[in-house]
């Protein structure tokens, strides 16, 4: 029982430190034009999330907002930034997707420029009239380290190279990802080829009380 | 079914797959996805992908090909890079997968399993209720079990072991009945041959005092008595040849041979049969005693001349026929004659049972045949009957080839 006060003591240094390590939530912004996420966490300095960006693999921030009205009512909004560093260019493409439903792409130059973009960026998250009724928000932020389409295009890799097929005839071989499985060894690989997902490299989630009439 | 060495089998069986399952994963797939997926082989990627642009800014004019090979190889380790993230999902589907089908394997063996030790259980309860039933004496037992294996050769044991306990039941009641018969036919001989004999006596002294006026009708008068008292003298023998049967002194002997010679002896003994023998081509040792084989052939034949002649005047054929029969040597005699008729088939080795008018037989012709095959160790069957003939079987036990006289 004496020793109480020091577990105590020791449990809030760790609640600070974990409180002081955590990352900072990206700003939420009550617009016209709808609930728009601005000031976005640093998370491209992040050790691992600077490691996959020079990778050549696109990399998708994916932000999902679940919002609360004042009488408990839900709705829930979304926005993505892809990015792929061009190897060959040594350019970073971004691409941004939001509620706006414009896809903006912006070629960047370096890093340095890219972080820059990212603390400026603005993303529109949920429209309006489902925004105005919201008083807090849940975000949630993905980092997924390839596209859909470069996930696609390894299970299809993937597959032929189980099935030891030339790879130089790709346009006439068998595509046990699409086609219907023939034979045993083709439903093992179609197995095997679709065990390769998108699970993400990160994940962060805050609680946001929203701002309120402050209408630009 | 044991369930406990079901169990253990079950274990053992686990055990086994899971085994193959970890060598297989650790030792073969895990080999190849380690390196498949080394650093090594990502790093020099990326030293590639440096060295192509390197080469395009070096030389310009083939730029566009250095470019194609760095997309080419920049793909490639995007796949790559891909697969290392998807390491552990892919690994565990894998996994999943082996067990998935050793788990398949394991249902199927183990209900496969199932099924036949079930199956062996039904037919080891079929033997032990066939089993049951011959101890309680019954006879003919039929199992059903048509297999190869052990469990069948068992069954078709039991078979056989019921098939020979009834064969002899049936001999010994036989045996019983012959030994009453025997017993009467020495009592009627004996009370028969006292008078006959003292007939004899008294029919030569008459023959001595007859009156001299009229002595040749007196002595055919007492010719003919004494006629009568002879026939009565053979038949009163017949009843004590039947009593008192020897039992047979028995040798190794060709059957094929005894049968052969005998064809040959009495090929003429019948005026009107034939005496065919077919020959199977190998030698048939058998033990028997040739004489009184002779004996049993002989009634038979005595048989069939006289059912022929029945007929009328026609000739008849008897063939003869060694052969094979199972674990005995046999001889099947069959004849062209009218056929036994059907309402005496199950009584015709009974003694004093025949088809002869009254006088021209006692009936004991084929009670003393068949009861000399059965001291031989074999018996005298009546296989078949019809208007087209009569066949016999007589079994004899085999002996080795080696031992024939």
């Amino acid at each position: 029982m004496r020793r109480a006060p020091a577990r105590w003591a020791l449990l809030l240094l760790l609640a600070l430190v974990a409180r002081l390590d955590a990352v900072q939530p990206p700003a939420m912004e009550m617009a016209r034009d709808g609930l728009a996420l601005k000031a976005l966490p640093p998370i491209l300095a992040e050790a691992e999330v600077r490691k996959q960006l020079g990778t050549g693999l696109t990399t998708s921030f994916v932000f999902e907002i679940t919002a609360r009205g004042a009488s408990g009512e839900k709705t829930k909004g979304a926005a993505r930034v892809d990015v792929r560093y061009d190897l060959w260019d040594e350019v970073y493409i971004v691409t941004r997707f939001d509620a706006s439903g414009r896809a903006a792409r912006t070629t960047l130059p370096s890093f340095e420029r890219l972080a820059e973009w990212w603390r400026e960026v603005r993303l529109l998250a949920i429209r309006p009239p489902a925004s105005a009724a919201a008083r807090s928000a849940v975000i949630n932020l993905r980092v997924i380290p390839f596209s859909q389409a470069e996930q696609l295009d390894t299970q299809r890799w993937f597959s032929q190279a189980l099935s030891a097929e030339k790879s130089g005839s790709a346009g006439a071989v068998s595509d046990a990802v699409e086609d219907q499985p023939e034979s045993f060894s083709q439903v093992i690989n179609l197995l095997l080829a679709t065990s390769i997902g998108r699970t993400p490299l990160l994940e962060y989630q805050w609680s946001l009380a929203l701002p309120q009439g402050r209408k630009k | 079914m044991n369930l406990r060495s079901a169990a253990i089998t079950l274990c053992g069986m686990l055990l086994a797959a899971a085994a193959v399952l970890w060598l297989f994963d650790r030792q073969i797939s895990g080999t190849w996805f380690r390196l498949g997926l080394q650093p090594e082989i990502t790093s020099t990627l990326e030293q590639s992908l440096a060295d192509q642009k390197s080469l395009a800014r070096l030389d310009p004019e083939r730029r566009d090909e250095y470019h194609a090979r760095f997309e080419t190889t920049q793909t490639l380790l995007n796949h790559l890079r891909i697969l290392e993230h998807n390491r552990t999902e892919i690994a565990r589907r894998w996994e999943m997968i082996l067990l998935a089908a050793v788990a398949a394997v394991l249902a199927v063996a183990g209900g496969a399993h199932l099924i036949r030790q079930g199956r062996l259980d039904a037919r080891i309860e079929r033997l032990r209720v066939a089993l049951v039933a011959l101890s309680a004496g019954q006879e003919d037992l039929t199992i059903g079990d048509r297999g190869r294996d052990a469990l069948s050769r068992i069954a078709g044991m039991i078979e056989e072991t019921s098939r020979a306990m009834a064969r002899d039941r049936k001999r010994l009641a036989y045996l019983k009945n012959l030994s009453g018969w025997q017993e009467t036919a020495r009592r009627h001989a004996h009370e028969m041959r006292t008078p006959l004999t003292a007939a004899r006596l008294e029919l030569a002294r008459l023959e001595r005092l007859l009156n001299p006026d009229d002595l040749e009708g007196a002595r055919q008068a007492a010719g003919s008595v004494g006629e009568e008292l002879e026939r009565l003298g053979r038949f009163t023998q017949q009843f004590t040849s039947f009593a008192r049967l020897p039992q047979p002194r028995t040798a190794v002997h060709d059957l094929g041979t005894v049968v052969e010679e005998f064809v040959g002896t009495f090929a003429s003994a019948w005026s009107n049969l034939t005496l065919r023998f077919e020959s199977v081509g190998r030698p048939l040792p058998a033990s028997l005693d040739r004489d009184m084989l002779r004996q049993v052939l002989v009634n038979l034949c005595d048989n069939s001349s006289l059912a022929v002649r029945a007929q009328g005047e026609g000739r008849g054929t008897v063939t003869l026929r060694p052969g094979e029969a199972g674990r005995t040597v046999c001889l099947d005699v069959a004849d062209d004659g009218p056929g036994v008729p059907l309402e005496i088939h199950s009584r015709i080795f009974e003694p004093y049972v025949t088809t002869r008018q009254v006088g021209e037989g006692m009936g004991l012709g084929l009670a003393i045949s068949r009861k000399i095959l059965l001291d031989h160790g074999g018996d005298l069957e009546l296989l078949a009957s019809s208007g087209a003939g009569t066949t016999f079987r007589l079994t004899f036990p085999r002996q080795a080839a080696e031992a024939t006289a």
